[in-house]
């Protein structure tokens, strides 16, 4: 039985059946790869776990990148006729999708999408972050939760998929890894997986990065953070505004 | 469970000016990571700001002169 079980049923109850639904047509043309986090992306993969032949078409799956984000690939869950296949059990993100508060929190691009006619209901600033924060101390309690160095929070899902069939190498994932697999039933399926991220690479990159910081070669650091920050967009958001405060650190540093 | 968040950094509204920069100013150097499905990562870091920002001055701290 996987230790998350009580953790779904919170997601469940507590934060996704809470979130009023957004007028979606399907037209899935906004399918971006979502970043989730640990318990979400367990959670999606919970739902394919009684088809094999489903999560195993699913994991093999070539997605190409979408024409709207550069370097982000399209969603592998989006059906061929844009539907999602793990509708039920989809994550906050996609949920909060078409969602105008999210506008007025700093993400404009796509938030107004022009083929949802309304909402059920419009939500407030602070629900958003009730949803954002219960998500996130549901995670809290089974990993050093975004912490240094990795920070670690919300990961898109070609990430956590590189985690889960790819050997990283670190015992940070090593142990996210291990999670994932008291969660859902995957072994023996790595073979199937054959479109993984620079996950690998770019960790390598941070932990160069958190070496020369160490040292106090503040010189290197520049450049380390622009690579990291630009070198890698199949890994989505990962450390991309952590590098930004690393920045800020350092200019304040210097002045 | 304790959270690790401050709690009441959105009902500051000094605060939540600071927030929405980070945001804004990431939006204008790239356009990548701004979409509804990077929520988690964006808005968790404003929740998280000061939590990180903390951590990483104790990096800062450690390092031999």
């Amino acid at each position: 039985m996987g230790i998350f079980k009580s953790a779904y049923r919170v997601l469940e109850n507590e934060i996704y059946n809470q979130i009023p639904k957004a007028g979606c047509i399907a037209c899935g043309e906004c399918c971006v790869t979502p970043h989730v986090t640990l318990i979400e992306f367990c959670y999606m993969m919970d739902f394919l776990s009684d088809n094999p032949d489903k999560l195993i078409e699913t994991i093999s799956k070539v997605v190409s990148y979408h024409p709207d984000y550069p370097g982000y690939f399209k969603c592998r869950f989006q059906t061929a006729d844009n539907f999602c296949e793990i509708y039920p059990n989809r994550p906050l993100a996609c949920r909060m999708h078409g969602h105008p508060v999210l506008e007025k929190m700093g993400m404009q691009y796509h938030v107004y999408c022009q083929k949802i006619q309304s909402v059920e209901r419009e939500i407030s600033q602070e629900e958003v972050y009730y949803f954002l924060d219960k998500t996130n101390n549901l995670n809290q309690g089974y990993y050093p939760y975004y912490t240094a160095p990795y920070w670690v929070s919300g990961l898109n899902i070609e990430t956590w998929l590189t985690i889960l069939f790819t050997d990283v190498n670190r015992s940070f994932f090593k142990l996210l890894q291990k999670i994932i697999k008291r969660n859902i039933k995957v072994s023996e399926l790595s073979p199937y997986f054959i479109q993984k991220v620079n996950l690998k690479e770019k960790v390598e990159l941070i932990e160069e990065f958190q070496s020369e910081l160490s040292s106090g070669n503040y010189e290197k650091l520049e450049p380390l953070l622009y690579r990291i920050q630009n070198d890698f967009p199949d890994t989505g958001a990962y450390y991309y505004f952590e590098s930004d405060l690393y920045r800020n650190a350092l200019l304040e540093k210097r002045a | 469970m304790d959270t690790l968040y401050d709690v009441n950094m959105h009902t500051s509204e000094k605060n939540e000016e600071k927030d929405v920069s980070i945001v804004n100013k990431t939006e204008v150097s790239k356009k990548l990571h701004s979409s509804t499905f990077d929520m988690v990562p964006v808005l968790t870091i404003t929740r998280m700001k000061k939590v990180i920002k903390e951590q990483i001055r104790e990096q800062f701290d450690k390092i031999v002169k």
